[in-house]
Formats: structure tokens, sequence, C-alpha cells
């Protein structure tokens, strides 16, 4: 069982149509998604960062199975929920991107999962 | 379920709302969920508010959730913890599993997944058995001290089931509490009748005839547990002192891969894990394995950090091997912490080492630099004499007794004898 954190990491996020960065940092600080699905992911960033049905391009890292894949797509700012003062998180749809390599990475992460499960209740008695 | 309370407890934001929306989803009261980012907001809520269900990051501004399950399940057996973590470090989670933890879900979440895991869990706890049912009664009394009343639950729990492998752990934990080890034992084993594998019984027996000191027994049972379970810190330690006390000292060496794989090694574990491969290396150099002892007191090293003591220690062992293992005693002394170089210790040192691999000249220049500079011990003192002695230097001989002796003066005798060698040669 790999004892590696499964991510994904995102390094940068800009505005499809004026190419222009909405957040400057990521280089240095990359975001890291909080929940994923089939075709969206979410994250948290300082608020304002981005508005609600803006079309953007995305790149990053995917850390798995030991190793990390580039990934790049495109999407929509689907939602957006501040959460206080400062941060809001965001969610995206994706659009254009690589299904297989996002749903390896989705497998990984069920794998990871299942691994936990298994050994957690061989060690716990279930109900207590 | 939307009468029970919920901390959640993680540094982000997003994941704290992500968690409190499921559960608003699943039909809680806003007012019944509370949220912390930091450990010690978590820890006055579950003083105060009491919560029933915890739901926490492993890691919390460097401290353990796991902490705060304790915390709650100090409180009532009926608690519900889940630990929600990027952390999916088979000792973690045994750790997590041995303090009962409900539930543990990997970071990031997928989808519903935090819903319906937290929906399953929550539906598991509250519809038990009537075996688990007197099981957690049982865990009740515990809590609250009635170890009597406690042992009843259980004991009726056995009739409750066809396997009563837990009732059995139960009964066993309820007489370790009392310090009754040779029954506590005994149920574990019944328990392992049962079921070989069980985890629970498993480690009770071991922690049982280790408090009893029947280190042999309890080392005995660690392939067993080591091939089948990963291992947390505490036990880890505790299986050091028994492979020690025990006289497996061979085997300690190969535990350092295991020490690796943890996440969280306390100041402690570091301390038991050193001193037992400085008792393994100490064994190698009594089987004449000077190079295997270096590789005990390298790892030594590598476990403590560079700490003045264990690598004086273990410098002076190979020391007194002589050959190979002056050669590989200057190799560690390499390792001394840079910060402290020149100082008493290093310099003691540097001169017992020097007398084993270098000329008698060069070892006389040091020693007077040393005598000098107020750095010479007992040891380093009676290195000296004996060289001024052979060589025939008296007077040098004679004052650095004199200083020897005013130094440390209950080794009066000893210099004098080492002076006195040469008036009878």
């Amino acid at each position: 069982m790999s004892s590696k954190k499964n991510h994904f990491e995102i390094r940068r996020l800009e505005s499809l149509t004026t190419e222009f960065s909405l957040l400057k940092s990521l280089s240095t600080q990359p975001l890291e998604a909080v929940s994923i699905d089939h075709r969206f992911v979410s994250f948290e960033a300082p608020n304002k960062s981005c508005a609600v049905g803006q079309l953007i391009n995305l790149e990053g890292l995917l850390y798995f199975n030991d190793q990390k894949e580039k990934f790049t797509a495109t999407g929509r700012i689907s939602e957006a929920m501040e959460l206080d003062q400062e941060l809001t998180m965001y969610t995206i749809e994706l659009h254009r991107y690589d299904t297989h390599l996002w749903n390896d990475f989705r497998h990984a992460l069920d794998k990871a999962q299942q691994d936990v499960d298994r050994l957690f209740n061989s060690m716990r008695d279930s109900g207590l | 379920m939307n009468q029970l309370s919920a901390l959640i407890v993680d540094p982000s934001a997003s994941y704290t709302h992500n968690i409190a929306a499921s559960l608003k989803a699943l039909g809680w009261a806003e007012e019944r969920i509370y949220v912390a980012k930091k450990y010690a907001d978590a820890k006055h809520i579950i003083a105060t508010k009491q919560p029933d269900v915890l739901i926490t990051e492993y890691s919390i501004e460097g401290k353990q959730g796991l902490e705060l399950v304790q915390l709650m399940n100090s409180q009532s057996a009926a608690k519900i913890s889940v630990i929600v973590s990027h952390n999916n470090n088979g000792a973690s989670i045994a750790e997590a599993a041995e303090e009962l933890v409900d539930d543990y879900i990997v970071k990031p979440f997928q989808g519903s997944q935090i819903s319906e895991r937290l929906k399953e869990v929550i539906r598991r706890k509250a519809n038990p058995t009537d075996y688990i049912k007197n099981i957690r009664s049982g865990k009740q009394m515990l809590i609250e001290g009635r170890m009597q009343e406690a042992e009843k639950y259980f004991q009726s729990a056995l009739a409750l089931e066809a396997k009563p492998t837990l009732a059995h752990y139960y009964l066993g934990y309820a007489k370790l509490l009392q310090t009754d080890y040779p029954i506590a034992v005994n149920e574990f084993k019944k328990g392992l009748n049962i079921q070989p594998l069980h985890f629970k019984c498993l480690t009770g027996n071991f922690d049982a005839l280790f408090e009893q000191k029947a280190y042999a027994s309890a080392y005995h049972l660690a392939p067993t547990l080591l091939n089948n379970y990963p291992i947390g810190p505490k036990r880890l330690g505790n299986l050091f002192i028994s492979a020690v006390f025990s006289g497996h000292l061979e085997d300690v060496p190969k535990y350092h891969s295991l020490f690796l794989t943890l996440d969280d090694v306390t100041p402690e574990l570091r301390k038991v894990f050193s001193a037992a491969l400085l008792a393994a290396g100490r064994f190698q150099i009594t089987r004449q394995s000077v190079e295997k002892a270096a590789e005990c007191f390298e790892l030594g090293i590598q476990v403590l950090g560079a700490d003045v003591e264990y690598i004086d220690k273990s410098v002076r062992a190979l020391l007194a091997v002589g050959g190979k293992g002056a050669q590989l005693a200057v190799k560690l002394l390499q390792r001394f912490p840079k910060g402290k170089i020149g100082e008493k210790e290093h310099s003691a040192l540097v001169f017992l080492t020097a007398a084993k691999t270098q000329t008698r000249q060069q070892v006389i220049d040091l020693g007077r630099k040393l005598v000098i500079n107020k750095h010479a011990d007992a040891e380093c003192y009676q290195t000296f004499l004996k060289l001024l002695v052979e060589d025939g230097k008296m007077t040098l001989a004679e004052d650095t007794a004199a200083k020897a002796i005013r130094d440390f003066p209950q080794l009066r005798a000893t210099f004098n004898a080492i002076l006195e060698k040469r008036a009878a040669s």
C-alpha cells in the first residue's frame, strides 16, 4: 500500500478569454484541490479571485501512484462559495481535458481509500 | 440524527465547509455543528459542548487529532469519531484503529463520498446489536472506573454472540487495567482461539505480557503482529525493549526500516530505539562483529541525531576493541555535532582515537594540549600517563599525574600505580 499523499496541485489558473493569470502566486504557492468529481474540481482561493461563469485555463500536477503527471484543462467556474472574509471555495466544471488521466487519478484515490478501509477494518471491530 | 451535535476540526475552511454542508444535507441543524480550525479551540469545544460526533484531521498545527478522539472517548462510549486526512500511512491508520476511531476517510474527497460515509458510520453506531450494546455499556463502566460492573456486561455479551472475540478482548482489557495480567492474557488467548489474528487480542496479549515483564513471551508475538499489521510508535518502543530484554539484540537493527515508516515519532521512541541500538552494538562487539556494531551505532545516530553522549559511548565502545574498531571509531567521530567540535567531550574523543591510530609523538602532543585546555577526562589521563611512562617522559608524567589527581582525587591510586610501573621496570 502506497503511503504517498495523492493530490492535485493547481499551478496555473488564467482567464481563457484574456489569458491573464487569475492567481499570481501559484508558481510558488500552488493550490490544492479539496474535492474532485468526474468532471469537477474544487479549491479554496482568496475572495474575488474568479467569477462564476468565467471560462478558465487550468494547469497543474496530479500526484498519484508515487508519481506526478502534468494535467491541463479548460473549464468554467461553476460555483463560488465564500468561506470567510478571506477565502472562497471555487468549483470548476472541466470542459476539455485528458479524461483518461483524470480517471486514472480518481481510480488511484478510490484505490487508496479501499486500501485504507481494508487495513482499518481488519483492525477495527465494526459497530463498536 | 439531527439531535446529535458534531465538531469538525480542520485547518482548511474548505474542508470544514464541505463536511458541514454534508452534515446539513443529512438533516443536521446548523446550530449543532461546531467548527474549529485550531487545536486549542477544538479542545475547548469538546470540554464545553461535549459533541456526539468528532470529525477531525489527523494532524492539526503539529498536534494529533487522535488526542482529541481520546478526549471525546473519555466522556462516553457512545461517541463517534472520524479521521479525514491525506495521511494514509499504515502506522497512522493502526493508531486510529486503536483509538477506536469509527472511520478513516482519505482526502481529497470525491463527489458525495463524505456524505455517504458519515451517514453510514452514524447509522452503524446508532443501531448496535445486543452484543455490541453490552460491550458498549461495559466500556462506559470502564470509563467511569466501575470495573466489576464492566466485567458483568462483557460476561453477558459472551452469551450473545457465537464468536465473542471482542467480549473476550474487553474482559482481558478490564483485567489489564486492574493489573491482573495472567487472567488478562488468558482472556486474550481465548479471543485468539476464536480469531487467531484478531488485532486487539494480539496487541492486548502483547501489552499484558510486556507489563508483567514477560519480555520473551511478548517478543514471541512480534512476528505475528508485524507480519499482519502496521505498528504504532508506542508499541514499537515496547517491542524494542522486549527485543533487548529477551536477548534478541541481533534483531534490533532490522526494525530501523519499520521505524522509518512512522509519521509521528516521539522523542521517547527515539531514545528507546537508539538505546536498543547501542545495546545491540555492544552485543555485536562481544561477538567480535565490529562492523555490525558500528552499523548499529550509526543507525542509533540516525535515529537520535548527533547526540554528544550517544556518540561518546559508541566511539569508546569501538575503541575498546582496538584495530578495526579504532578505524570505525574515527569514522563515527565525524558525526560529532559541528557546533560542539573543539569542546571538552570532542577533544577527549579525538585524543582517545588518536591514541589507537596515530604515532606516539602525535598522541603526546595532543595529550599536552588536552591537559593544558583542561579537556582531559579520567580515561584520557590514564591513557596519556601510560604513554608518557612508556616513552620515559617521567617529568611530564609526574606533572600530569599531579593534575590528574587534582581533577580526579578518587583515582589517586590508579594514577600512582601507572607511575610506579616505570619505577618497577
